[in-house]
């Protein structure tokens, strides 16, 4: 009874959307939850899908990279697209087949090998004083004066309200295009952390410039 | 099949680039050149304890993984 009772809790308590999946994606489930040689050649199945949705988006987004760096980074990205569906597994909720929420991993997993390598070789700027590049944008004769008096209390505000290191993430991600996953794996930190660092940093200059008079 | 996260090992000139930034500052270049190669330290967490004032070796020490010995 009481055990009875437990198991009904228990399957109340974990989320599962078994009626709602289409029965390919329950054949994936089962298959990828199990275990020994039936769980391995799921993997192996899956790794394969995930190498040839990685290959297309390299390709699409690697032009001018060499075929076996293409080939390289496809197998890379697939490799961590697996770790990471293998480790959210319980998070799939069944809003779309399987497969397709496989390969959006596969996908994000491309778009950042790919960006990884083309800044693998260029100068990742980290300057604290490049923040002057936005007085040079400043003083651009196209713009008209209130652009220009914004753009330059801006800069006034990166110099007055920022530490340097908040400085040098904000001026390298906004300012030089730094994606910030490359930013982050220089750094051997997180997005997350990176992203923290530029909401403190705006948050900080949003409160400035409100200080000064400016509507944002 | 997945590889860990332990073959890829930081290419010549993004350690280069992290001992630049570490010894920008203030570590010393031996400690800077450690740091940099050593995946369990975040240099972001670093930079950002040293800018708010902590001073490098104590930042360093504060960040240092728990199964290794501190930095003396």
């Amino acid at each position: 009874m009481i055990a009875g009772a437990h198991s009904s809790l228990m399957s109340l308590s974990r989320p599962t959307h078994s009626t709602l999946l289409d029965d390919d994606s329950r054949v994936w489930l089962e298959r990828l939850r199990g275990d020994g040689a039936e769980r391995d050649r799921a993997h192996a199945q899956l790794h394969e899908l995930l190498v040839g949705a990685a290959r297309f988006e390299v390709r699409r987004r690697g032009r001018g990279l060499r075929p076996s760096d293409l080939d390289d980074l496809a197998r890379q990205s697939a490799d961590d697209a697996l770790m990471a569906i293998l480790a959210k597994l319980d998070e799939f909720r069944g809003d779309s087949r399987f497969t397709t929420w496989a390969y959006k991993f596969a996908l994000l997993e491309a778009a950042v090998a790919v960006r990884r390598r083309a800044w693998q070789d260029r100068e990742v700027p980290l300057d604290s004083d490049h923040w002057a590049l936005l007085a040079d944008r400043a003083a651009t004769p196209d713009q008209d004066a209130e652009t220009g008096e914004l753009i330059g209390a801006i800069g006034a505000a990166i110099e007055a309200s920022l530490t340097p290191h908040q400085r040098r993430i904000l001026v390298a991600v906004t300012l030089e295009d730094v994606p910030i996953d490359v930013l982050a794996e220089r750094l051997n930190s997180t997005r997350g952390a990176l992203y923290k660092t530029l909401h403190d940093a705006r948050r900080k200059l949003r409160a400035r410039l409100a200080e000064k008079g400016f509507d944002l | 099949m997945p590889r860990t996260d332990h073959s890829r090992v930081a290419p010549t000139s993004v350690l280069s680039w992290r001992v630049r930034r570490l010894r920008e500052a203030g570590l010393r270049g031996d400690l800077a050149a450690r740091i940099a190669a050593d995946p369990a330290y975040d240099l972001h967490e670093l930079l950002g304890l040293i800018d708010r004032g902590c001073p490098p070796a104590t930042a360093v020490r504060i960040l240092a993984p728990l199964e290794t010995p501190p930095v003396p």
